[in-house]
């Protein structure tokens, strides 16, 4: 009998500390047009939710350098991106069926072309998502053929921003992490191209950095008059290193080249030893609870 | 009756505190080391050796300079889980508990001063046990408690090496001592190891668990 107890226990504590991977959406689009977008909020209530989807996915592609949603400054944009027409119908089997029209106009509102999409799935995330990328592959296509001169408004912009990083110690699902996460929500007019944090080790001779990486783009808000960009990366560099004092600095730049440092700070990694005792405390943590956990399921099992 | 006005004063105080209230909660494994009761016919018996499963819940708060505390600790004895009786035994501690921080740089020191105690219940299944040929014997439930002002001391090093200690006015009938440990240079909400002993006349019992504070 203990010997059964003790073997469950093992495997419910070898089973806790396992590392779980991480999903990455795959990048889309390669090429990058220097045109900024603005994308209309529909007419139809029914709609907005296929608008935020397509600010995001923009966003996040390589299709255009900056996505604004309404309400925006028509000199700021390019091309305007509308939702013309969308429908759902349930086919036979569970399956949805969806049709969805993308139109671009010229900033004074010229309509220049209609791309249609359809798709069907069995779940309405799947197919909206599928609506959308066929429409916008289209949308690429397009122009790539068609060179449209960029014609927004230049200009220098100085950011706001709050910038938030929290050094990350092991836990029971990633038992070897090392990681820093950096959050920023940048406030301005002209949307971001690239949001990257660089890391140097103070006190260095060569100023070379040690670490640079990009941010990713989470999503857009609407504040006051201007919009809000939240960006977050996972700095997961092996050659992080224990116990130094590192200067990191957040950078922005825009279209024009334009670069705005948004925060500079310094942060003190932890030592080896430390990190090793953070380790030992969390196999002390998985330890207890699998041992209340087997406990508890034993008293259930001797009450019935 | 001379409860309600100073529980009723408690409930409304709780209410208007309870946005900045700090919440935890705990749970862990222990042993019990000496238990002892007498049952309905006098007779005193020691249940000891035992595996217990603890639980903590309560949250604390600010009235100006003065940290107040209100908790319960559990203790679930899966009596006899091995050897197939049906019977649980529980501890209860409750406690409110009132203490001043005194800071000295990293260290924080507070005598502490509360209500509270130890509330014993021994359950057993009747029909499990007064079965058959025991069919004529007296139940063997019991329940025992003690109640009374409380005592102690806590001692807080930065945010990370946290002992405490309380006992009633005899410190011989019942006393707790316990400690919140976890690694220097942690994240937020990261959970403490949570040490506990009780002692006294009639109980001894150990416990290592996790806390969660949630603030």
């Amino acid at each position: 009998m203990k010997k059964i107890v003790m073997f469950i226990l093992v495997v419910l504590y070898l089973s806790g500390c396992a590392n779980i991977p991480k999903k990455f959406l795959p990048p889309i689009y390669e090429k990058r047009y220097p045109l900024i977008a603005g994308v209309q909020t529909s007419k139809d209530v029914a709609h907005i939710r296929i608008d935020s989807m397509l600010v995001d996915i923009i966003a996040k592609s390589e299709l255009t350098s900056g996505v604004l949603n309404e309400p925006f400054d028509k000199e700021m944009v390019d091309i305007v991106i509308g939702v013309k027409d969308f429908s759902l119908s349930k086919k036979e089997g569970g399956e949805i069926q969806g049709r969805l029209s993308l139109e671009i106009f010229a900033p004074d509102g010229n309509p220049m072309k209609t791309f249609n999409a359809e798709a069907i799935s069995k779940e309405t995330e799947r197919l909206l998502f599928d609506l959308l990328t066929i429409a916008l592959d289209k949308m690429a296509f397009y122009l790539e053929e068609v060179t449209i001169e960029p014609h927004h408004k230049v200009f220098k912009e100085e950011k706001m921003a709050t910038s938030d990083i929290t050094l990350h110690y092991p836990t029971l699902t990633d038992f070897r992490r090392k990681t820093i996460l950096v959050k920023t929500a940048i406030q301005g007019n002209v949307p971001p191209k690239e949001v990257k944090i660089v890391l140097n080790e103070k006190n260095q001779v060569m100023k070379a950095p040690f670490h640079s990486q990009e941010l990713y783009f989470e999503h857009l808000k609407n504040i006051d008059a201007q919009k809000e960009w939240l960006y977050s990366g996972n700095v997961n560099s092996k050659n992080l290193p224990f116990n130094t004092l590192i200067e990191y600095s957040i950078l922005s730049t825009d279209i024009m080249g334009n670069e705005d440092t948004l925060k500079k700070g310094e942060l003190h990694t932890i030592s080896k030893g430390l990190f090793r005792l953070k380790q030992a405390e969390i196999l002390v943590h998985g330890t207890i609870i699998t041992t209340a956990g087997g406990l508890v399921i034993m008293m259930l099992l001797y009450s019935l | 009756m001379r409860y309600k006005i100073p529980v009723s004063a408690l409930f409304l105080l709780l209410i208007f505190n309870v946005c900045y209230a700090r919440p935890y909660f705990g749970f862990g494994v222990g042993y019990t080391v000496k238990n002892i009761y007498t049952d309905i016919e006098g007779f005193v018996e020691d249940e000891k050796g035992v595996p217990l499963l603890g639980l903590g819940l309560g949250y604390g708060f600010n009235i100006s300079i003065i940290n107040l505390n209100l908790g319960t600790n559990m203790d679930f004895f899966g009596m006899d889980l091995v050897r197939g009786n049906r019977e649980i035994t529980l501890f209860v501690k409750p406690c409110v508990i009132a203490s001043v921080p005194l800071r000295l740089k990293e260290l924080s020191f507070s005598p502490l001063i509360g209500y509270g105690g130890i509330y014993k219940r021994r359950y057993i299944k009747e029909s499990t046990y007064l079965k058959g040929e025991n069919r004529y014997l007296n139940p063997a439930n019991y329940e025992g408690k003690n109640i009374e002002l409380l005592f102690g001391g806590m001692l807080s090093y930065s945010d990370w090496f946290i002992p405490s200690f309380y006992c009633v006015k005899d410190i011989v009938v019942f006393h707790t001592v316990n400690l919140l440990v976890r690694t220097p240079v942690g994240e937020l909400n990261t959970p403490y190891l949570n040490l506990t002993y009780t002692g006294g006349e009639e109980t001894r019992t150990i416990s290592l668990g996790l806390t969660f504070h949630l603030d």
